[in-house]
């Protein structure tokens, strides 16, 4: 199978495409020369965000909608049973686990919308001193991001970063600051998915080449100085050499790809053209559509999405009465008593997510569902009314990363949500006795031992 | 101790007499080191391991400190016996000391014969030698790589760019002793290269220009009114959102200036969009700040003494109160140095105004015979007096409703009183109709004085006769002023009448009271030292992530005289936003720079000094002048300019000289000048093609290492250098100046050494030594991590913090470079402060910001390392003392001693006896009851008890001696009662034991490496003395420096 032209045509998937089909391009491409770098099963993680917290009517207060609209299933354990509002989801039981209890203790004190910008990170925005620190997704991204053309795909509805406390992105880089999200769908598949990367393949050429060069030069003029050195002065000097043999692999490996030609891929089911302000639904499926599309052809493996952002701020507000027919916006219904109209809009929200799940069951690379490869964290930064604890919670997939599904798990405030964290990490195979303020891994049977 | 050094001992201890005995372990530090010496004389004996040592340790030893038990972590059973070669003399050298000590064996077991005994010492005292000479040479030497900081200066002083370059670098990690400049702990990982790179890119791009930067450059000037006339495209804006104190842009003139500061236009036309108007996104807003303690005045915005602000979550990090912000949004630059001016001056402090009104209803006028009386003192305002009617009309005499679409309707007076004073208001006015309806009311509004009087429908009379109600009492000013009438009923209103207090009522004495209170209170408060203090920021929702930058400004003129004032720092050290043009939420894309009066008082209650503000002026990126220093310092004029290739080869060494802090070779500068040929052609300009062989060179490790040649030829001017740079990054955590330079450019340092200390000491440097060797010999990390709780420790703010750390690092250099006995850390009588920690401690007669030596009285519990809030709050768990914390941080870092590490799986204090609700003294106490447990303890906790009297956050709770927590018996037999008892205990007796410490981490901390057995004998050297010279804290340093360790002139010539 050739390479396809990337100008598309426009054909909206939502006509022709039910959810289920699988991509008929799928098996032909696994039989192909697999055009991989390292052969290697790939692990992926992929996080999605929704703000504004989510209905949970008081139990002793509102005893009928408790049952009805809470966000959390009714029991802990693997009997749990869903209300109307993850009903949605039943069809992946199997392959998601529920967390309930978990947040970030730094955030626990503040405003609820402000905890969103440490949803990833766990890091310290409670105070004058804005200590935010790397997200999650980055630390994942600085190891898999080695093995792929891109580190990593930032996206949200919104784009850009937003401002402090009211960030539009999810992930932060290694320092704490926001790393700008992408939001235009067509700019994104242009960037990400040209056939030989266009000027950016150019950009990075010249780039390695430099780096590579002063490598070089850095190493000739190590390995004289060494001739100078003690016995111990030596062995330092070697430390020295190896990390500059191990940039020097590295920059190898990324000159590689530059001459390694993209996986063979179809992009006719995906609408680039979708109006947020008309249509919500469709235009975050479209995002989606392009986020399953990067793993399958491994461009990157690691994704965050922010589905809207906190406080009625940008488009989000308005997809319940976009989307959903509620006349009423986000953040003001998360104000509200309207359990009802809430649970409606937090079941479409988890609907795209089950959109995702879907997505990745039925479509695979060489190493087979993608959904197995990929681990999943759906959820938000406040529970009900802005309460930064308690957070909603979704982890799925990753079936070959050892994670076993099927169950509503409960903490309490003695653990950190960032143990949920490092848990990952491991299983993700980075091995990690720290993120954030962790206090050990999660204790729980969904990662395997 | 000259006495001392001629006598040796070789006896355990417990051999010899017991007041032989307690000497010794006064000199504890001798002892080892003399040990020594006996150990040649014993070689002759042809002693071995298998005859005379195993049988030894196996009988006696070995019970204890096996593969099973290890008693103190100790394990003695598979020492290897080869100390030259295997790999433990340290753990030989460990277990000798414990034997010389008499503390091994134990005294209630069994005890060896001493013959037996003395054999195998001598023994270990003749391997442990032989290990010595062995390693003398092989570990003098450490090549190390920059720490952090150091990396952060050597860019900057090269570049002459004050970029905080480090902070982008992972953290150093630390060594055993706590020192991260440790050569063996200091990696340099992948990641680090990766940075190095980057961070080499970026911080040539600040220090070489191709082109000059586009600069911005506004001012908004302040007053009352002084905006009002300008045309709407000229006002500046208002930046509203949640609890936001926008100031009205009538008040603010708003200029952009060009960079030689002419007025710029940008035509309107220009740009587009929301924020068309560069004007309307400059303004001034006052979030955060007491509406009672700042005033927009003709001569600008006036401001209180700030208070420093509480970070309690969620919402009250808006700054301190009053805070003043200039707001830009969207045009500013990300990096660069700027420029903040504030033109302002002092002005004499505000007294608070009294009270002006009050509610008491005492009736002055009457109704005699259905017409009112009044008192013949008062001013009554008469029907005819209205004017500005609003929906009423002049009826029969009386104010009648003429229009009753609306409730509201008004009337105004203007007066003019002889004299301020204080009255009574009565309104002459009907009653309301037959059947009241509804409760109404009057307002009496004087400028911004308001009285309220709200009338009950049930209490109200019925009818149509006249009655008089009281509105309150107001205080009025002298001369004209409009008095505002407002009420909402459907009444008939008469006189107004306005009568004096009584010259005897109570409210009067009350407010003259209150007045000579205000009046003392002024007094003081204007002769208080108004400073600038300034933060650059970025709005968030709930409040602020600001950061302070530069430093506090004194106000240096006379009052009233405005001055300005200029404060500089770099974008990208501060949390500048991150601009977002898609971003349109108002509060997105906004920088802000603030100012308060730094002369802070503790409650809002105190007015303080009071400062105008006229204008704030911000100019980024800002060159002094162009093209800028670091640029010219690198392409310097040369008369082979013209010729590239040519003068590249004269760049290339100017900066190669200076990065790797030596003369480079012909061959070391060919290897760069031809990376640059073979790359020119790839850049679009000489100076970038220039910078990229740069980056090179700040990736070489001969810039990121101080390495040191071990070469046999080494010429004296690589030993000359070298030394300059082993001696800059110990006194100045930097490299070398000038001076240092052309000193061993000329062979001379070695012999200038003593002189170049002395400069060094003097020059302001070496306040990064002091930081940066205290905040790791006295762990001041944990005082900067640590989370005090803000609720229980309310005074206890940001500010405060800072300004421990601030004491500890000028105490330190104070002493330091008055070459004060280095006993001073221990005790002084004096303390290094300023008026805000002095308040805090509760010390009084400190005016100013400024740090300075303060005598203190010996009842004070203030004085020396051990009592500083650094240490206290630092050594807490951020809301009580910690006695552990506190004993492990005086025996380690203060008496050099190794406390028993906390054995393994011991649950913590707070966990077992968390539901005692004890404090942790008295968990401690119930802990040493436990058998296990009271061995570590009885050695440990009295170290840390003496601290009782100090709480988590560094005060002092009570009078010293009170708490009989603090009484404690050291294991040494001595009692000491509280801190001041310990101070002196260690002068008296722990002196040498102390000096030994502090020469210790010296130089750890000068040599990059932990000191072991090996440097013993060097270490006394220097210890000996300095006691021999007086203890000086200028002996101290020249003693480390001309010692061999530190010279490495023994190791080269042993070579």
């Amino acid at each position: 199978m050739t390479q396809k032209s990337w100008r598309l045509n426009r054909r909206s998937f939502l006509q022709g495409v039910g959810v289920t089909l699988t991509l008929p391009y799928l098996e032909a491409m696994a039989d192909s020369a697999a055009v991989s770098i390292d052969s290697e099963v790939p692990k992926r993680m992929c996080f999605m965000y929704f703000p504004n917290g989510c209905g949970i009517p008081n139990k002793d207060k509102y005893t009928e909608e408790h049952k009805q609209y809470s966000w959390f299933p009714l029991q802990a354990g693997r009997d749990y049973q869903f209300t109307n509002t993850l009903e949605v989801l039943a069809p992946h039981r199997e392959d998601i686990s529920i967390l309930g209890g978990l947040s970030h203790p730094k955030s626990r004190q503040v405003l609820g919308h402000i905890a969103g910008d440490s949803w990833l990170t766990g890091g310290d925005v409670s105070g004058s001193n804005y200590q935010n620190s790397i997200s999650l997704d980055q630390v994942v991204a600085q190891q898999f991001g080695k093995k792929t053309r891109y580190s990593s795909l930032v996206a949200s509805v919104d784009g850009g970063v937003g401002y402090q406390s009211r960030v539009s992105t999810l992930s932060f880089d290694d320092h704490g600051k926001p790393i700008p999200a992408e939001h235009r769908h067509r700019e994104i598949f242009e960037r990400y998915f040209a056939p030989s990367g266009g000027h950016v393949t150019e950009k990075r050429r010249a780039e390695i080449k430099r780096g590579k060069r002063i490598v070089d030069l850095v190493l000739e003029d190590s390995q004289r100085l060494g001739r100078q050195l003690g016995k111990y002065d030596k062995a330092k000097l070697a430390e020295y050499l190896e990390s500059l043999s191990s940039v020097e692999r590295q920059i190898q490996r990324n000159e590689e790809w530059l001459d390694t030609p993209m996986k063979p891929f179809t992009a006719d089911h995906i609408e680039f053209e979708v109006d947020a302000t008309k249509n919500p639904e469709a235009y975050i499926r479209s995002m989606i559509d392009i986020m399953v599309l990067g793993f399958q052809t491994d461009i990157t493996r690691v994704m965050s999405y922010m589905m809207a952002r906190e406080d009625g701020i940008g488009f989000g507000d308005r997809f319940p009465q976009l989307a959903c027919d509620i006349g009423i916006g986000h953040h003001g219904m998360s104000h509200s008593t309207k359990w009802h109209e809430w649970s409606i809009y937090d079941n479409w929200l988890a609907s795209n997510f089950g959109y995702m799940l879907d997505r990745l069951k039925h479509v695979s690379d060489e190493h087979g569902p993608l959904l197995d490869n990929t681990m999943l964290l759906f959820g938000s930064a406040c529970s009900t009314t802005h309460n930064a604890r308690n957070y909603p919670l979704v982890l799925a997939g990753g079936k070959n990363m050892g994670l076993k599904h099927g169950s509503y798990q409960v903490y309490d405030d003695s653990v950190p949500l960032s143990n949920l964290y490092v848990s990952m990490l491991n299983s993700a195979g980075v091995p990690t006795e720290r993120f954030a303020d962790s206090t050990g891994d999660l204790k729980t049977d969904i990662f395997a031992s | 101790m000259d006495s001392c050094s001629t006598l040796t001992i070789r006896l355990p201890l417990r051999l010899i007499s017991s007041q032989m005995k307690k000497f010794a372990l006064l000199t504890v530090a001798y002892i080892t080191l003399l040990s020594f010496h006996s150990g040649a004389a014993a070689a002759n004996q042809n002693l071995t391991f298998q005859t005379d040592v195993e049988p030894v340790l196996k009988k006696y030893c070995i019970d204890c400190h096996n593969h099973e038990v290890q008693e103190a972590n100790t394990r003695l059973d598979n020492l290897n016996p080869d100390m030259v070669n295997g790999p433990d003399a340290e753990r030989w050298h460990h277990a000798l000391n414990m034997i010389n000590l008499g503390k091994m064996p134990p005294e209630d077991s069994q005890q060896p014969d001493e013959q037996v005994f003395v054999r195998m010492i001598d023994w270990i005292q003749d391997e442990l030698g032989k290990a010595i000479a062995s390693r003398q040479t092989s570990n003098r030497a450490v090549m190390r790589r920059l720490t952090t900081k150091q990396y952060t200066n050597s860019l900057q002083q090269l570049l002459g760019v004050a970029v905080e370059f480090g902070d982008a670098l992972p953290e150093d990690a630390k060594s055993k002793s706590g020192f991260s400049n440790n050569g063996s702990v200091l990696r340099a990982t992948p990641l680090h290269l990766e940075y190095y790179q980057q961070i080499a890119r970026a911080a040539l791009d600040q220090a070489i220009f191709t082109h000059k930067p586009e600069i911005v450059r506004y001012r908004i000037q302040m007053g009352s009114d002084i905006g009002k006339s300008l045309p709407n495209e000229k006002k500046a804006g208002q930046f509203g959102g949640f609890v936001s104190q926008p100031v009205a842009n009538t008040h603010l003139i708003p200029t952009v200036f060009d960079v030689s500061g002419n007025e710029v236009t940008v035509a309107p036309t220009a740009r587009q969009g929301r924020y068309a108007n560069v004007l309307r996104n400059l303004g001034i807003g006052m979030r955060g700040s007491d509406r009672d303690r700042y005033a927009m005045a003709a001569n600008g915005m006036l401001l209180d003494s700030a208070v420093p602000h509480q970070e309690v979550a969620p919402g009250s990090w808006h700054g301190p109160s009053p805070n003043l912000k200039m707001l830009i949004r969207r045009d500013f630059p990300a990096q660069g140095r700027f420029a903040l001016r504030i033109r302002a001056t002092q002005i004499d402090s505000k007294q608070p105004p009294l009270q002006a009104t009050y509610g008491n209803t005492e009736l002055q006028s009457e109704i005699t015979d259905g017409s009112a009386q009044h008192k013949p003192a008062a001013t009554v305002l008469a029907v005819t007096d209205a004017t500005k009617l609003t929906r009423v009309e002049i009826k029969d005499g009386f104010l009648v409703t003429k229009d009753t679409s609306n409730p509201g309707r008004s009337v105004q007076y203007n007066v003019d009183l002889e004299k301020s004073d204080v009255f009574h208001i009565d309104i002459v006015r009907t009653a309301l109709s037959n059947d009241p309806q509804v409760n109404f009311g009057f307002e009496l509004v004087q400028r911004n004085k308001k009285l309220n009087r709200k009338l009950e429908k049930d209490k109200e009379l019925t009818g149509s006769d006249l009655i008089v109600s009281s509105l309150g009492i107001i205080a009025l000013p002298q001369g004209q002023t409009t008095i505002l009438l407002k009420w909402n009923a459907d009444i008939k209103i008469g006189d107004l009448a306005l009568t004096p207090l009584a010259a005897d009522h109570s409210i009067r004495k009350q407010r003259a009271a209150k007045d000579l209170e205000y009046r003392e209170q002024w007094a003081q408060d204007n002769t208080r030292k108004a400073a600038l203090q300034v933060s650059l920021g970025n709005r968030t929702d709930d409040g602020q992530d600001a950061q302070q930058f530069d430093r506090i400004q004194p106000i240096m003129t006379d009052r009233g005289q405005f001055a300005t004032y200029e404060f500089t720092g770099r974008l990208e050290n501060l949390p500048t936003p991150q601009v977002d043009l898609n971003e349109m939420s108002d509060l997105a894309n906004i920088l802000v720079l603030t100012v308060w009066n730094g002369d802070f008082v503790k409650t809002k209650s105190q007015t303080g000094s009071q400062i105008a503000v006229e204008s704030m002026e911000f100019e980024a990126p800002y060159f002094p002048e162009w093209p800028p220093e670091s640029h010219q310092a690198i392409f310097f004029d040369s008369p082979s300019k013209e010729n590239k290739e040519v003068y590249t080869r004269e760049v290339l060494e100017s900066f190669m000289t200076k990065a790797f802090r030596r003369p480079v070779s012909q061959d070391e500068v060919d290897l760069y000048h031809h990376f640059w040929l073979r790359s020119r052609q790839d850049f679009d300009t000489y100076e970038a093609s220039v910078k990229e062989t740069f980056v090179a060179v700040l990736c070489s490790p001969k810039f990121l290492f101080l390495a040191e040649s071990n070469s046999e030829q080494k010429s004296s001017s690589q030993h000359e250098h070298e030394l300059a740079s082993r001696l800059s990054y110990f006194l100045w955590n930097s490299p070398p100046d000038e001076r240092l330079y052309a000193l061993a450019a000329k062979n001379q340092l070695r012999d200038n050494l003593k002189d170049e200390i002395q400069r060094m000491i003097a020059q302001p440097q070496v306040a990064e030594f002091t930081e940066s060797f205290c905040d790791q010999w006295l762990k001041l990390y944990r005082h900067k991590e640590m989370l005090v709780d803000v609720r229980k420790y309310p005074a206890f703010t940001r500010f405060v913090k800072e300004d421990m750390a601030q004491e500890t690092y000028h105490f330190f250099t104070h002493a330091l470079q008055n070459n004060f006995k280095v006993s001073t850390l221990i005790d002084s009588d004096f303390v290094m402060i300023n008026q805000n920690l002095a308040e805090y401690y509760g010390i009084d007669g400190v005016v100013g910001t400024d740090f300075r030596p303060v005598a203190i009285t010996p009842d004070s519990g203030r004085g020396g390392l051990l009592t500083q809030g650094s240490f206290l709050s630092g050594h807490s768990d951020g809301k009580q003392a910690h006695p552990i914390k506190r004993a492990v941080w005086l025996m380690e870092r203060i008496l050099g001693e190794s406390p028993p590490p906390p054995p393994p799986n011991v649950p913590d204090l707070e966990q077992r006896e968390k539901d005692a609700r004890l404090t942790i003294a008295e968990q401690l106490e119930m802990h040493r009851d436990n058998v296990s447990c009271k061995n570590c303890h009885e050695k440990l906790d009295p170290y840390g008890l003496v601290f009782e009297d100090y709480n988590g956050a560094g005060l002092l709770t009570g009078k010293a001696g009170n708490n009989p927590s603090t009484k404690v018996e050291l294991p040494t037999g001595v009692t000491v009662n509280g801190v001041a008892p310990m101070q002196q205990y260690i002068l008296d007796s722990q002196q040498s034991k102390f000096l030994r410490s502090l020469v210790e981490h010296l130089l750890a901390y000068a040599l990059g490496r932990d000191m072991s057995f090996v440097d013993e004998e060097e270490i006394n050297n220097v210890v000996e003395n300095v006691l021999d010279r007086g203890s000086g804290f200028h002996v101290v340093l020249e003693e480390i420096i001309f010692s061999p360790l530190f010279l490495q002139e023994q190791a080269a010539n042993k070579n």
